[in-house]
């Protein structure tokens, strides 16, 4: 019986996570963009999963100065950001840096990046990540 | 009986931990000073994936740099009215974003104000008049002679109407208004490119064979919701074969971090080499699929 209550429990719980939206996090993540830089249009958003890194490629333009912020409403972890090239260098990694929530990066040519987003938990927590890149003005 | 007893106090316990959580985070968002950021583009999660397209402000800038003198023709002049189907909607939504963002580039504000009064037609049609309402008017009279505040106060808009497709299960249509407005881009860049032959606007164009793979991707879940769609895609993935002889060279170089600044600049140069015959042939698809969504 009691197994089948925490069952609920649980079960409830994550319904409430699931129909959770990240607005909250994400005005938090917005915070830092100072005016001079402009978001590119674009809120990498999606659910953290066990198994899984958040994954992307995106094109940075030549002769731009981009920041990218991340953000996350798990708590009790590190948010993780790496940049690599198409050949997988890695350009930068926030972790390196004290898990700064953001970084500037300039572009003296135009670049294809992969960008990974994690989040290092010592027990997985389900979540949202959330990044945000813009460009310097 | 004490076994029920605890299950339904626990029950309800979680219920009101969770509610009330929800609630306060809802506050506690009101509280947060947000930045007014350009938001215009989607961003769908697939798999682990994501699939970001440049919003057609950071693609058509470049144009400014050098410039070029503004040229009317480039803008559709189609009358909304007769486009009846969300599809076809969409798309011209899209475009229409772009065509704002162009001329608030030259500052041809007269002409945005009019494509704007198109905009909010298409939105009421489409189910989004409560998001691009008086309000974003009002604000655009008055900064009328402010365009990159206008620009800005446009992406903002076109993005709350994504988050609102999103959040109501229509992500098909938002993904149509980021194609129309990727499309309506590519539409300037390559008629500029041809007429100008300035080599960084034809690299620009080389440069988005990413942002199409990422097109494609975006719209490739929608591709049996409708004949429509299909064709769509089927052209965009035709237009991507021209993209692969477009020859790519990358040469790593360690960047360069200024810790204190936050600040890393990356020293890796790419090359693109494109073809005369790949730009003529990419414009001329890119002209033809433009025009099919307009007319």
């Amino acid at each position: 019986m009691f197994r089948i209550c925490t069952l609920l429990v649980l079960l409830i719980h994550a319904t409430f996570l699931c129909f959770a939206q990240p607005d909250d996090f994400g005005a938090k993540c917005k915070q830092n963009f100072p005016s001079q830089y402009i978001s590119d249009g674009q809120e990498y958003c999606a659910p953290l999963k066990s198994d899984q890194k958040i994954e992307f490629k995106t094109t940075f333009f030549g002769n731009n100065q981009y920041r990218l912020v991340a953000c996350t409403n798990i708590t009790g972890g590190d948010l993780v950001f790496s940049v690599f090239d198409t050949d997988k260098n890695l350009l930068f990694s926030n972790e390196n840096y004290d898990y700064s929530p953001y970084w500037n990066f300039s572009f003296t040519s135009t670049v294809t990046c992969i960008i990974q987003v994690d989040v290092k938990q010592n027990k997985f927590k389900p979540g949202y990540v959330m990044m945000l890149i813009g460009y310097k003005q | 009986m004490r076994y029920r007893t605890t299950l339904v106090v626990i029950i309800l316990l979680v219920i009101v931990v969770n509610i009330n959580g929800c609630k306060s985070s809802g506050e506690r968002s009101n509280n947060v000073i947000t930045t007014d950021v350009d938001t215009s583009n989607i961003i769908i999660k697939y798999d682990g994936s994501l699939f970001p397209i440049p919003s057609s402000w950071e693609t058509t800038r470049l144009i400014k740099k050098f410039n070029l003198p503004f040229d009317e023709k480039l803008i559709a002049h189609s009358r909304v009215e007769k486009h009846t189907t969300s599809f076809k909607q969409a798309l011209n939504l899209g475009i229409l974003g772009t065509d704002v963002n162009y001329l608030n580039m030259y500052d041809e504000i007269q002409e945005s104000v009019m494509v704007l009064s198109s905009i909010k037609l298409l939105c009421s049609e489409l189910g989004l008049g409560q998001i691009f309402d008086e309000n974003v008017f009002v604000f655009i009279e008055k900064n009328i002679n402010r365009p990159d505040s206008i620009t800005n106060k446009i992406s903002n808009t076109y993005a709350q109407s994504d988050n609102y497709l999103k959040s109501n299960d229509r992500s098909d249509i938002g993904s149509l208004i980021i194609s129309g407005a990727w499309v309506e881009s590519m539409y300037i860049l390559t008629q500029i490119a041809m007429k100008s032959q300035n080599r960084d606007i034809i690299n620009r164009i080389g440069e988005q064979k990413v942002p199409l793979h990422n097109l494609i991707e975006l719209l490739t879940p929608f591709y049996y919701k409708s004949e429509e769609i299909s064709e769509l895609v089927d052209e965009i993935i035709d237009l991507n074969n021209e993209f692969e002889g477009i020859i790519y060279s990358y040469t790593y170089r360690p960047p360069t971090v200024i810790p204190d600044q936050k600040l890393i600049i990356i020293n890796s140069q790419s090359r693109i080499v494109i073809s005369d015959y790949h730009l003529q042939t990419i414009g001329q698809k890119i002209m033809s699929l433009r025009n099919r969504i307009v007319n």
